[in-house]
């Protein structure tokens, strides 16, 4: 379980602050990112080191949506197929209907509290 | 002036021209009745009355000329009294006719007739004389056969007597001389009684005259035959009744025929004549009136027709006339006064209609038109009134719905935009409460987290309620599996009775047996029914919390009673809880927390979701909230939607 890394997006400080805390606290190996653009480089350059990603929707440059977008329709593998957990603060429902549709594997609403992190990322690690 | 007061006046006058054709009609009517009551009652009589004068006249004509064919006094005599009865009728007629004219010249017919009735009279006073003539002519003709008589009876006497002598002288041989003699007389006697035979045959009068001088040789021849008698006494006897026959043959005229006897008859012949020509002249003049007076009753028909022409002429003029006129004054009336000026109105109206407000038409004038043109001026300050104040309600109206809006957007923002930061603190507050820190900051730090948790949850409220009242909720109906949504509430009851960490009991049981699928949003069903056992728990300090979850109506709705044994809610107060924020203006909400969103919310989407949540209570005892939503399941559906 520790040879793979969880590869965090999120462009807020404060809640890249907390999420790493938490990941740390969850004892994940993890590796951060500020958006979209570079996530997919990160996992570009080491397409085998993360197991699952947690994107932020609303990041500059590129946001969650177009970067789980480009990955599923990239031809890296195994990036291709990677889980990607969307974290958002948007609670409608057309939009987390929007998310799955687009390539998330899951969507984690705000607030985000150690429990649902660790059910959260358990669930797609173990799949 | 009113519109109907000149329609009346129209119709009036109207009326007038009918009684004035009436009036023509019947003047003229009775003028054509009057002369054909004359022409009927008295030409026509006047004419047929002449006509019989004039009958009667040229009876009397004829008879006149009829005095040529007769053959003696007596049919003359006949003849003119019939004259006279034809005359007597002649007068009565003509005194019976009603004629006045004179021109016609009645009096002259007058006195023909009367002159015609003198001639008749002497006419018929001259034959009759000549009969009585005749008549004495007669008796002497009579005297003078009995004077033949006698002297036949002498002269056989006397040829007695001569044979008596012819015998005396034979016997006594006395004078041959006498013997002869009384022969001779004898012979005389004899062609004397021949002659007197044959006088006797003249019984006429008039073959008398023309017999005269045969009659006088007669008589003659017997005078000298008597005169040549030998015997004297012989002689004087039959001299005597010779000279008896002269006398009366004298008497008569023949041998000296009297004068008057003569004038007599050309004064007839003269009064024949002009008699004939009188009434000759009597036809004439007759038939000449009675040519006048038909001229006279053709002329009163001829003027009859004529004033029957005039009649119609004129009735026709003043019909055209008075109709035309009529229409001219209804045309006036209707088209002038009120079809022109209605369509101003009516033309005011639809631009009014159509929100065109030109310059208002000043109407004049008393009547109804003009009060309902200026109506509508009034009307269209009052529209053009209405207009602005609608365009400012519009503006008002778009200015409120972009604030609506605008403070709906406002509010996702910023839910959205507070949540990431309050996401964050929540965490680091629950980090700190896992750090290995003094029992004394982590109560802190755990105070601090159930501080955020609240705010979080009335941030969430507040962005449901704003997208309900902005309409923007939208639902995500599916088949929601009703046992997945019993499991979801014994869990959530449990979880919210050990989070409150009262002692309560929990149970959640299903009465009826339920549909397999519910067909609605189970995000927001959940979200309903979380609000209720969190209220339920929040104020209910022991006792139970019970979910009851039962299908009525033959499974097409679904009931989920939320009962719980807590302090209740005052029947006042069973409406205005449903209402937003209400719940902090009741005092209840200082003691047990909520946002007081909650049950806005959730009656808000019981709604949308097509079924209703309302509230039994009895204060001191518990409530029951009682969520019915349909089931809309058929189980065509079922794989239709995840």
């Amino acid at each position: 379980m520790k040879s793979k890394k969880v590869l965090l997006a999120e462009d807020n400080e404060m809640m890249r602050f907390m999420l790493s805390e938490m990941l740390e606290e969850l004892e994940y190996d993890f590796d951060v990112c500020r958006d979209g653009q570079e996530c997919l480089t990160m996992l570009n350059d080491a397409p085998n080191d993360y197991a699952i990603v947690l994107m932020d929707i609303h990041m500059p440059f590129k946001s969650g949506l177009d970067a789980v977008s480009e990955i599923r329709n990239s031809n890296l593998h195994p990036p291709k197929g990677i889980p990607v957990i969307a974290v958002t603060a948007d609670q409608h429902w057309q939009h987390l209907e929007r998310c799955i549709k687009i390539g998330f594997n899951d969507v984690m609403p705000k607030p985000v509290s150690m429990n649902r992190l660790s059910e959260g990322i358990k669930t797609h690690l173990v799949a | 002036m009113r519109a109907v007061s000149k329609l009346r006046l129209g119709f009036l006058a109207l009326a007038c021209l009918t009684l004035l054709i009436a009036v023509v009609a019947i003047a003229g009517v009775s003028r054509v009745q009057t002369l054909n009551a004359n022409l009927s009652e008295r030409a026509l009589p006047v004419l047929f009355e002449l006509d019989a004068i004039s009958a009667i006249s040229v009876d009397i004509a004829q008879k006149a000329q009829s005095f040529g064919n007769a053959r003696n006094f007596e049919q003359i005599s006949t003849i003119a009294n019939q004259i006279s009865q034809s005359d007597q009728q002649f007068l009565a007629s003509f005194e019976k006719l009603e004629i006045q004219d004179p021109s016609l010249q009645l009096g002259d017919l007058a006195n023909a007739i009367n002159r015609i009735q003198d001639l008749t009279f002497n006419v018929e006073d001259l034959a009759k004389s000549e009969l009585k003539q005749n008549a004495n002519f007669d008796l002497s003709v009579s005297d003078l056969n009995d004077s033949l008589t006698q002297l036949a009876t002498l002269s056989e006497d006397a040829r007695t007597l001569a044979s008596l002598a012819i015998s005396r002288s034979q016997m006594q041989q006395l004078d041959i001389d006498q013997y002869r003699k009384s022969l001779a007389i004898h012979s005389t006697v004899e062609s004397l009684l021949a002659e007197a035979r044959s006088l006797m045959l003249i019984n006429n009068l008039q073959d008398l005259k023309e017999n005269r001088e045969l009659t006088a040789l007669y008589l003659r021849t017997l005078f000298s035959t008597i005169a040549r008698l030998p015997d004297n006494d012989y002689r004087n006897q039959i001299s005597d009744l010779a000279v008896g026959i002269y006398d009366i043959l004298s008497d008569q005229g023949i041998y000296t025929p009297k004068r008057s006897a003569i004038l007599i008859n050309t004064d007839l012949r003269f009064q024949l004549a002009r008699l004939l020509e009188e009434t000759s002249n009597l036809q004439s003049a007759t038939a000449a009136i009675v040519e006048k007076q038909r001229n006279l009753t053709f002329l009163q028909k001829e003027q009859m027709s004529r004033t029957v022409r005039g009649v119609s002429l004129t009735l026709i003029v003043v019909c055209t006339i008075s109709l035309t006129a009529a229409g001219l004054l209804i045309f006036e009336v209707v088209e002038r006064q009120i079809s022109r000026r209605l369509k101003t109105v009516y033309e005011n109206a639809e631009r009014i209609e159509q929100g065109i407000y030109t310059e208002p038409v000043h109407f004049e004038g008393k009547d109804e038109i003009a009060a309902l043109g200026r109506s509508v001026d009034r009307l269209r300050e009052l529209s053009q009134k209405q207009t602005k104040i609608e365009e400012t309600l519009r503006i008002a109206q778009k200015a409120a719905e972009t604030a609506a809006q605008t403070k709906s957007e406002f509010l996702a923002v910023m839910s959205h935009e507070v949540r990431t930061p309050l996401n964050s603190i929540m965490g680091m507050f629950e980090l700190l409460e896992r750090a290995d820190i003094p029992e004394k900051q982590k109560k802190r730090a755990g105070m601090g987290r159930k501080a955020s948790d609240n705010l979080f949850e009335l941030l969430s409220n507040v962005l449901d309620a704003s997208r309900i009242e902005a309409g923007s909720m939208d639902l995500a109906k599916s088949n929601v599996d009703t046992a997945e949504i019993t499991e979801y509430l014994s869990s959530l009851l449990e979880g919210v009775i050990a989070k409150s960490g009262k002692n309560l009991m929990a149970e959640v049981c299903v009465a009826t047996k339920l549909p397999p699928f519910i067909h609605t949003d189970g995000v927001r069903l959940k979200q309903i029914l979380t609000n209720l056992i969190d209220n339920a728990v929040r104020f209910t300090t022991d006792g139970s919390v019970v979910v009851r979850i039962e299908s009525m109506i033959s499974s097409k709705i679904v009931s989920f009673q939320v009962i719980d044994t807590g302090i209740g809610i005052q029947r006042s107060d069973q409406e205005i809880i449903f209402e937003p924020f209400r719940q902090t203006d009741s005092g209840i909400k200082r003691r047990t927390g909520g946002s007081g969103l909650g049950l806005a919310i959730s009656k808000n989407l019981a709604n949308l979701l097509g079924g209703e949540l309302r509230c039994e209570s009895s204060p001191g005892i518990g409530s029951t909230f009682i969520l019915s939503i349909p089931a809309e399941f058929s189980p065509g559906e079922t794989t239709d939607e995840k």
